[in-house]
């Protein structure tokens, strides 16, 4: 990532500056998230919040359940700008850190910072900079996803011709139409997960935390999360996700930060984690960041030695 | 296997089922006796306590009397029998509890079984103890073996009845959600269920108004009573009792057929069965969140029938006081505060309307305040059509400043209770969203509070009733609806300081 803005600007083939709207910078077709120094400071007010300007930050956070640390010290940056994927075993705290995004654990110790806000201590607010879609869908089972977009429109303040507009793109993207007057107890387990994502989406947050967003979803839906999720990021948004499907993260993600046992095992661009690491790929370097490659190999062994 | 089975499958059912309705819990012990034990002992002493009514009455009427209260008995097995089986039943099917089943080298005929077994392990022998101690001590007291006999009989063809009920209403209810008409029906049904004691008491005083001993024999001739009625005495009530009994193998064959049905098809029957209509969002002066209330409330036929009854009931008792005592009774004042106070209770089912669907509002940037101040004004809401009709019933009787003043002071009531009920239920919600269960707020709590609305309302009430000595009751009615604004402004205030979020 570049440093500066000067940086930036060598790296970048195209500058675009729509004054007091936004700036965009192009390099190879994508864009680019940066932190800029105090040569940018003249135009940082006018970017302020649509490039660099998001950021969910974890400050030596620990949260414990009894004797068990599901997250132990963990110190983290997630910039927007760019698509950020969270990866780690069953019961590494990928969900616990999640949840400490919108306030619903809170930490033990350490602070969590949604925007500058602290969702310890003020989770509506944390609530309305972020998307959240959990792992497991919560919904009213015995309304629609119409009557259910209706009532987060109202919460979320969108304006009724607006929250249409959304409604409608988002049903035509995910192809919700046949399900939108269907009980969200009758809906098949990949639409309820779209709907749960439609949920996240509607307020268009700053911020987007999906815990196994593509758990159910069909290749086509999971096709048009993806792009969305590089949309937003391309935006300047924050996009965290959490996945245990290592292809898809590479695919999408432009970072990856691998969780072992509560704590961040590795963190970094996917190119720069192979060759730190010298894997072969994604699932390598997640089996020695993780310290599991070993112990798999001596299973693999045992099964095809039975 | 099928035991196995079964046995794995009332657990889960009935654990699902009191989280769901939170129906009192009972340890489930290993063994069916032990499982029956707590159920058998509550129904052994309800049966004698009510059969021992026989000893009061002469030796030659004891024969009858029997009849009476182990029909009585007997209908009430049906009706509880039903009732829990369709209860537990639709959570079966609604949480697809039998699709964990359809993969494994299960055979059809031991899942039959299993189904059937699920009678007995849901407490189907304990409802036997409704009526067969009761029999026991009839048929003795009336000297009569016949008696006990047609008890015994009277009680295996109730539970077979309740049985096949139960697998009827469990198998439809789970689209009690979807389709407006079973909606209707299932509300109706709940309503007969809560209301069951006023009913029976009315149609009692209304028995005795209209003198209905005539009607004996056609009582005896009348399903479950028949019966017992043939044991003793054979005759026409022996037709019509081997009528019942063939009726109730048949209720039992179609439900448990019915039921089997539903579950085999599973989720393609619920998929195949969902209409799809067009769509759109919801529109309106009416906010959305209480339009989500109002949704929920017309789909959830259990919570709505509690909630009309709580409403309606006082409203009908103020009627019926209205109608014998007259309007400008000096005490109406205190009876409208009183009753008014009863009816915001109503708020706290609306908070286990939410179901699930309470998680996702932990995910929304959602104080308890706001959500207790929806709440509240959702029952108000719902309140305003039934204030309405005390308004316009009151002002009938004694004239439009009347009706105001009562209107106002029942509405002032009713509303403070809402916000005051809200308030403490949207405290009682848990801190995490895993903890919530649509019985977070527990039936202690529930007890709880509305033993302190009675005290507060009933004590108020019965202030304003003093005070009704000495002014008249327009002069009440105005103090009443006064001590009603009074408590409404607690109400915002105590919401207004519930500003931590879910």
């Amino acid at each position: 990532m570049p440093a500066t803005l000067s940086e930036a600007l060598k790296k970048s083939s195209t500058v675009s500056i729509h004054v007091g709207l936004q700036v965009e910078l192009n390099c190879c077709g994508q864009g680019l998230a940066c932190s800029f120094s105090s040569e940018a400071l003249f135009i940082s007010a006018a970017i302020s919040g649509l490039i660099g300007g998001c950021m969910l930050k974890y400050i030596d956070v620990t949260k414990r359940y009894g004797d068990v640390a599901a997250v132990n010290g963990v110190s983290l940056e997630v910039e927007g700008g760019r698509v950020t994927a969270l990866l780690g075993p069953n019961g590494s705290g990928k969900s616990t850190l999640m949840k400490m995004a919108i306030g619903v654990v809170k930490p033990d110790s350490g602070i969590v910072e949604v925007d500058g806000v602290n969702p310890a201590e003020d989770p509506c607010e944390a609530r309305r900079l972020i998307g959240y879609s959990p792992e497991d869908v919560v919904l009213y089972e015995s309304l629609t996803p119409a009557e259910v977009f209706s009532f987060l429109g109202e919460v979320y303040e969108v304006p009724g011709s607006e929250l249409e507009r959304r409604v409608r793109r988002y049903v035509r993207l995910f192809k919700l139409g046949e399900e939108m007057g269907k009980l969200c107890g009758e809906l098949s387990r990949g639409n309820r997960r779209k709907v749960s994502l439609v949920s996240a989406l509607l307020h268009e947050p700053r911020i987007l935390v999906l815990d196994e967003p593509f758990t159910g979803l069909d290749p086509k839906s999971a096709r048009v999360l993806k792009e969305l999720m590089r949309k937003m990021a391309y935006e300047g948004r924050v996009v965290l996700f959490s996945t245990h499907i290592l292809e898809l993260a590479e695919a999408v993600a432009e970072r990856v930060v691998i969780m072992h046992r509560g704590k961040v095992a590795a963190e970094g661009e996917p190119s720069e984690l192979r060759e730190e690491l010298k894997a072969s790929d994604l699932e390598d370097v997640f089996m020695r960041a993780t310290g599991l490659s070993e112990e798999l190999e001596e299973l693999v062994k045992s099964l095809w030695g039975e | 296997m099928w035991l196995t089975l079964a046995r794995v499958l009332a657990r889960e059912a009935q654990y699902r089922a009191r989280r769901r309705y939170g129906r009192r819990a009972y340890r489930l012990a290993r063994s069916m006796l032990l499982s029956n034990l707590l159920s058998i002992l509550m129904f052994t002493a309800i049966s004698l306590g009510l059969s021992s009514a026989v000893a009061a009455v002469p030796a030659e009427a004891r024969v009858e009397a029997s009849i009476w209260v182990l029909g009585v008995l007997g209908v009430f097995e049906m009706f509880i029998g039903g009732f829990t089986m369709a209860s537990t039943l639709q959570v079966l099917l609604a949480d697809r509890l039998l699709d964990f089943i359809t993969p494994l080298p299960v055979r059809e005929s031991d899942v039959r079984k299993a189904l059937l077994a699920l009678v007995v392990i849901w407490g189907g022998v304990a409802m036997l103890f409704l009526v067969v101690p009761g029999a026991a001590l009839a048929g003795y007291l009336a000297g009569s073996i016949g008696v006990f006999a047609g008890g015994v009989a009277e009680a295996a063809f109730c539970l077979l009845m309740a049985a096949g009920l139960g697998y009827l209403a469990g198998s439809v209810s789970p689209k009690a959600t979807r389709r407006p008409l079973i909606r209707a029906a299932s509300t109706l049904v709940w309503l007969l269920v809560f209301f069951s004691g006023f009913m029976f008491n009315f149609v009692s005083r209304l028995a005795e108004r209209l003198e209905l001993e005539p009607l004996g024999p056609l009582l005896q001739l009348t399903p479950p009573f028949c019966i017992v009625a043939a044991g003793a005495s054979g005759g026409y009530a022996a037709l019509s009792s081997a009528c019942w009994m063939l009726a109730s193998l048949l209720v039992f064959k179609a439900g448990a057929r019915r039921f089997w049905r539903a579950v085999a098809a599973g989720e393609a029957l619920l998929a195949a069965e969902a209409k799809v209509s067009g769509w759109r969002l919801w529109r309106g002066l009416l906010p959305a969140s209480l339009r989500k209330d109002l949704t929920l409330l017309s789909r959830t036929p259990r919570v709505l029938a509690s909630t009309i009854g709580y409403m309606a009931f006082p409203a009908l008792y103020i009627m019926m006081s209205l109608t014998e005592a007259g309007a400008a009774s000096r005490f109406m004042a205190a009876i409208l505060f009183f009753f008014g106070g009863l009816t915001g209770l109503s708020a706290q089912y609306l908070y286990s309307l939410e179901g699930e669907g309470a998680k996702l509002l932990y995910h929304l940037p959602v104080r308890r305040g706001g959500l207790a101040f929806r709440k509240a004004c959702t029952t108000m809401l719902l309140l305003a059509p039934l204030s309405l009709m005390v308004l316009a019933a009151i002002g009938y009787f004694s004239g439009a400043a009347a009706g105001l003043l009562a209107f106002l002071s029942y509405m002032l009531s009713s509303s403070s209770s809402a916000l005051l009920t809200s308030y403490l239920a949207a405290r009682e919600m848990p801190d995490e969203p895993t903890a919530w269960t649509p019985q977070t707020i527990s039936a202690a709590t529930r007890v709880v509070v509305m033993i302190g609305m009675l005290v507060l309302y009933g004590g108020l009430a019965a202030a304003l009733a003093a005070i009704g000595f000495f002014i008249s009751w327009l002069a009440a009615s105005a103090t009443a609806a006064l001590a009603g604004l009074l408590l409404l402004a607690v109400g915002v205030k105590a919401i207004k300081g519930l500003s931590s979020p879910l």
